[in-house]
């Protein structure tokens, strides 16, 4: 029988750059974690609704410790492992270090043993990190994955019907957090499940993954911690307590025991850490150099297949299913959760795409601003024909609900007097005003040879945008 | 009938004919007097609208230069890109600039474009390069204009010639035959102008000019005033012998 590479995608019939969900591997964990911080500065209200959620259980764990009730505190901060997600740090294999029943009495004793985070609370799970010796980043992506699993679920049943992938009904799932009853419960749940040993699949949005958290550790005993001792040293120039670790002779994985008993104790360091990362919240960009396969092989199959494909009505849900592969490819984790959408107007099928715009990217940073772009609208139309009443129907949806930015992707470039319309929608709809972007081919084409190039789509895009607005001065 | 009753007939026939002529040509001179006075106005209009946009011009040329010369110091001084308000203050100035010189006058000015930051503001050399081009076509366009006013002043004298020299027909009290073709010192004490030398001729016979009133009936008021653009655009214009007084420059109109 011949060995399946560790590697090997469990979800074959898609691929990683299209989607927009990390795909598990058969045998090896993806050497990532979700990192609720990218959560906690997302645009989208549902992300950022999430990370609340997040905290408030782990808050109510750490405020049951406060009142004594140990076993509620227990049963609350219980996090096991959640092998689902196929994420984590082991080098070989795909059993991670869950957190389990050991961690839980070390996370129970880290509160119990500061009365300062006691009284404060958390404001990101991560800070365990930076409290307790025995957490790191695959705990918190477990705590993580654990609370939020039932946004897990829905994400991964949406994905599943959006690229095809067969779901297996009744599949049970342990440990979903019931937000009404405060209780973990399992059920049963309609799931992709794994080829080689039936286990549930859980997908995880790439937006929200990192190989290290925005909060880590390294990094805060690397800034944070050694400013801290810095300061120390030269306010107490001759005597150095015993419970502080020496600056330099230790690496700060051998000192965390003693960092974190500094921590405990002087929560102030945690805070303002925190506050600074927060403050630096632009820069924490999800992890995108996971992706095993070749980039610019991935761009010619696009390629190959946006020109094999022919116009025509026939061909339009396939068409819609490509530009969002394409757009996938291009844009993602900038442009995330893509969801294709169906509307029957007059009889005829509309096909559109909404993204959500949580970029932190100038030009799409832009979008949101200036054209209240906190969802995009990609309009497909497999035509070489545009039509006036496609550019009206796009500008009637254009708005408060769907921002003001539109984009139709179509197969070549419209007629002078679609040019013409489109400038009319712009010029007519002051002060909001509304702008609809092409995209053709011949577009598309040069955006996917551009990333093989390692150049970037969005630039692509911000140039196209400012062709449009200087060409309608 | 007798001979005699017949010159007579025939000499008052004439006499009809001369009385009648004579009224036709005042009726037609009264109508071009009015003609050449409306081109006055006209003209007049013309006039002021070119020093407006003259001034204008000067103005945004001062601007842009100074705009230029500071953004020239900061491309020295920092790799940064232009803040909002050097970019509003370069777009501002090539809207302006669009304004002054109409589209497709200056093929330069219409390829270029206002700055559209979409997320990241444009660099201090692009400022730079652009502002250089503006400058330069409106540079072109104060020539333009200055050229343009020449003409116009020429077609003033020229209109106010004319309205002179078909008032002095009309209301001196001279001699019909000196009216026929008056010297210039006639038509001058009509004139508010300077005597403009496109109205006047010379006789084979003289060496003086005299009003050209064949030269004012052989086409109309457009057709006489785009002979002044003609020979500016083939650089004949001539300098009158007699200059009149000279016109102050006005900085505003």
């Amino acid at each position: 029988m011949m060995a399946v590479d560790p590697k090997t995608p469990l979800i074959a019939a898609v691929s990683q750059y299209d989607v927009d969900f990390v795909i598990p591997r058969v045998g090896l964990d993806v050497a990532l974690g979700i990192d609720p911080f990218l959560l906690y500065k997302s645009r989208d209200p549902d992300y950022r609704k999430m990370h609340a959620h997040l905290v408030e259980t782990f808050n109510l764990g750490i405020r049951a410790v406060r009142m004594n009730k140990l076993s509620e505190a227990k049963r609350i901060l219980n996090f096991p492992e959640v092998s689902a997600i196929g994420m984590g740090y082991t080098r070989s294999g795909k059993r991670g270090s869950g957190v389990g029943t050991f961690l839980t009495g070390l996370i129970i004793d880290t509160i119990v043993g500061s009365p300062s985070l006691q009284e404060r609370g958390i404001r990101h799970v991560e800070e365990m990190q930076l409290l307790s010796a025995g957490i790191g980043p695959d705990r918190v992506s477990d705590m993580t994955a654990n609370v939020l699993k039932k946004f897990l679920l829905e994400y991964t049943q949406r994905q599943c019907v959006i690229w095809g992938i067969p779901l297996k009904a009744g599949v049970p799932i342990e440990h979903i957090f019931d937000e009404q009853s405060n209780e973990w419960k399992d059920s049963y749940e309609d799931l992709p499940v794994s080829p080689i040993d039936g286990s549930p699949i859980l997908l995880v949005p790439r937006r929200i993954v990192r190989v290290l958290p925005w909060i880590n550790y390294d990094d805060f005993y690397r800034t944070e911690f050694k400013a801290y001792l810095a300061a120390k040293k030269r306010s107490v120039r001759y005597s150095r307590p015993q419970s502080e670790p020496e600056e330099t002779s230790k690496s700060a994985d051998h000192a965390k025991p003693q960092v974190v008993t500094v921590t405990r104790h002087d929560i102030g360091l945690v805070e303002r850490y925190v506050k600074s990362r927060e403050r630096q919240a632009a820069d924490a960009r999800p992890s995108i150099d996971y992706f095993d396969a070749d980039e610019c092989k991935a761009a010619e199959e696009l390629k190959a297949k946006l020109s094999s494909l022919p116009p025509g009505r026939d061909q339009a849900a396939e068409y819609q299913r490509l530009i969002l592969e394409i757009l996938n490819f291009l844009f993602n984790p900038e442009l995330i959760d893509g969801k294709p959408e169906v509307r029957t107007v007059d009889g005829t099928e509309r096909r559109d795409i909404i993204f959500t715009n949580d970029s932190d990217e100038s030009f799409w940073d832009y979008v949101r601003g200036a054209h209240d772009g906190l969802l995009v609208m990609f309009e497909t139309k497999n035509t070489n024909e545009l039509r006036m009443d496609a550019i009206n129907q796009t500008a009637t949806y254009l708005g408060d609900r769907i921002g003001r930015l539109g984009v139709i992707a179509t197969r070549s470039r419209p007629a002078e007097e679609i040019q013409r319309k489109i400038f009319s929608v712009w010029n007519d709809s002051a002060p909001n005003r509304k702008i609809i972007l092409i995209l053709d081919d011949v577009h598309f084409s040069e955006m996917l040879d551009l990333r093989c190039k390692g150049g970037s789509p969005t630039k692509w895009m911000q140039t196209h945008y400012r062709n449009f607005r200087t060409a309608v001065q | 009938m007798s001979d005699g009753e017949s010159a007579q007939e025939d000499a008052e026939t004439k006499k009809a004919e001369a009385k009648r002529q004579k009224q036709e040509l005042i009726q037609k001179r009264t109508k071009q007097l009015e003609d050449w006075q409306r081109a006055v106005v006209a003209v007049e209009t013309e006039v002021r609208a070119n020093k407006k946009r003259a001034a204008s011009c000067r103005k945004l040329i001062d601007h842009a230069t100074g705009l230029y010369e500071e953004v020239n110091k900061l491309v020295k001084k920092s790799a940064l890109p232009a803040t909002p308000l050097i970019r509003d203050s370069a777009n501002d100035i090539i809207s302006d600039a669009k304004s002054l010189v109409k589209a497709k006058v200056d093929v330069h000015l219409d390829r270029v474009k206002e700055f559209v930051p979409a997320g990241d503001e444009p660099s201090y050399p692009d400022v730079l390069v652009v502002l250089r081009s503006v400058i330069d076509s409106l540079k072109r366009h104060r020539s333009a204009l200055s050229t343009e006013a020449e003409v116009l002043s020429e077609q003033t004298n020229m209109a106010g010639t004319m309205v002179a020299g078909l008032k002095y027909f009309l209301l001196d009290p001279a001699k019909t035959s000196e009216k026929e073709t008056p010297s210039k010192e006639s038509v001058r004490s009509y004139a508010t102008v300077t005597l403009s030398d496109f109205c006047f001729t010379r006789y084979s016979d003289s060496t003086e000019k005299y009003f050209d009133f064949d030269g004012l009936d052989s086409m109309g008021v457009e057709e006489h005033l785009a002979r002044v653009t003609d020979a500016e655009d083939s650089g004949d214009f001539e300098e009158d012998d007699d200059k009149g007084e000279e016109e102050d420059d006005e900085e505003d109109a």
